[in-house]
């Protein structure tokens, strides 16, 4: 299998260990925070499908059960994934391009390259990638969640 | 052959109001092989005039080399060096010559390492770590080495000692071939005039002098000279000012 070297893609003596370890981190915290928020609604709403029975003793199922929509439940919790996909994007504008501008003007020699695009190219093609990877991830998450949601919930709740 | 025709530039609308543009009706051709020494005061339009030539900024006029506009087709064709530095800072001599060599498919690579070993510079150490001189060095290998036929230098000397300058304007002499030109943009006038073929004067954004060396030897006159003639320079406004400064006390 052939190795992509990401240095090409990014402006010359980035550190692309570092952006990747931050996108990982990132990913981390918003699946963490998405888990979190998602399971803590289902949680709850999974509950309030049950009553106490007449004895008190065991919990049923109430007669008018409804669980409330999947897109209820998630409400806000993959709103951090969309934000990391914003941040990737400045990203580009904030770091990448400033970095031919801060200290050494090495966007004289970029401006002056026969080959046109390569200054974008090097600039925004990482920060899209990982605005990518961010939003592939949080269909993967909205896809977990949707399945948990089916899994769960009693057939007869379903709204 | 550089043509530079009616081109003007203003940074703000109050200089185009007012007149005062960074560069005014530039008209100057600078055929092949020449080595123009571009001089003015501090804010006269040099640097201005060669970003223009570049691309980096708008400008009104024509600019073209060999009756083409300079476009991504033909860029390759000029290189620069700049006291600003063009350099990636997290990268070694070597991984420059690595981006040069991929991105200029005329670079002299013989030329490089020449240069690299004459000026006694690290191949692998960060750029970031070399001094401002040795900085100044390198970018001016890397635009003598790209494989240009019109290489642009921005006072590329400040911050170097005179011995390194003095060395460099002997091997720059020796290496250039027939067909590379020189625009050199200094205020070191007295170190160049041995070695420049023409003296371009621009004042106040305007070309005010354009001689060729030749000339000023048959006259006799110096390049220093000439740019003082030019400039209508008054040699008494330093004692003058100082009457006016002390009150005629000293």
């Amino acid at each position: 299998m052939t190795r992509i070297d990401l240095s090409r893609y990014a402006p010359p003596g980035t550190n692309i260990r570092q952006e990747i370890k931050v996108l990982c981190a990132g990913l981390f915290c918003a699946a963490c925070c998405a888990v979190l928020v998602y399971g803590i609604a289902l949680r709850q709403a999974y509950a309030d499908l049950f009553e106490l029975s007449y004895l008190g003793v065991e919990r049923v199922l109430r007669p008018d059960a409804v669980m409330p929509p999947f897109d209820v439940l998630l409400h806000r919790g993959l709103w951090l994934f969309y934000l990391l996909a914003l941040g990737a994007l400045a990203n580009a504008v904030l770091f990448h391009l400033s970095y031919y501008t801060g200290g050494s003007k090495s966007i004289y020699l970029m401006r002056r390259l026969p080959q046109r695009w390569e200054l974008i190219r090097r600039a925004i093609t990482l920060p899209l990638l990982g605005a990518a990877i961010c939003l592939l991830s949080a269909l993967a998450l909205r896809l977990l969640f949707l399945g948990v949601y089916y899994l769960i919930t009693p057939p007869q709740c379903l709204p | 052959m550089l043509e530079i025709n009616n081109v003007s530039k203003h940074y703000t609308l109050k200089q185009k109001i007012y007149g005062n543009d960074a560069l005014k009706q530039i008209d100057l051709t600078i055929g092949s092989g020449e080595i123009v020494g571009l001089f003015g005061e501090n804010g006269a339009g040099k640097t201005t005039l060669m970003k223009c030539i570049l691309g980096f900024l708008p400008y009104q006029g024509q600019i073209t080399l060999d009756g083409a506009p300079i476009t991504h087709s033909n860029i390759e064709r000029l290189s620069f060096a700049t006291s600003e530095h063009s350099l990636f800072p997290n990268l070694t001599a070597e991984a420059h010559r690595q981006f040069y060599q991929e991105h200029f498919p005329r670079f002299i690579d013989k030329r490089f390492t020449g240069l690299m070993d004459f000026f006694e510079l690290p191949m692998h150490k960060p750029l970031r770590g070399f001094s401002t001189g040795q900085k100044n060095q390198f970018e001016v290998i890397l635009a003598l080495c790209q494989g240009a036929d019109y290489i642009l230098m921005d006072e590329p000397f400040a911050g170097n000692d005179i011995f390194n300058r003095e060395d460099f304007y002997k091997v720059l002499l020796g290496i250039l071939e027939p067909n590379e030109t020189i625009l050199l943009s200094t205020h070191l006038i007295e170190e160049v005039s041995n070695f420049i073929s023409r003296a371009v004067l621009i004042r106040q954004g305007q070309i005010v002098g354009d001689v060729m060396a030749a000339e000023l030897e048959e006259s006799g006159t110096p390049l220093m000279a000439y740019i003082k003639q030019t400039y209508h320079y008054s040699a008494d406004r330093v004692s003058r000012a100082l009457d006016d400064i002390t009150g005629g006390e000293v």
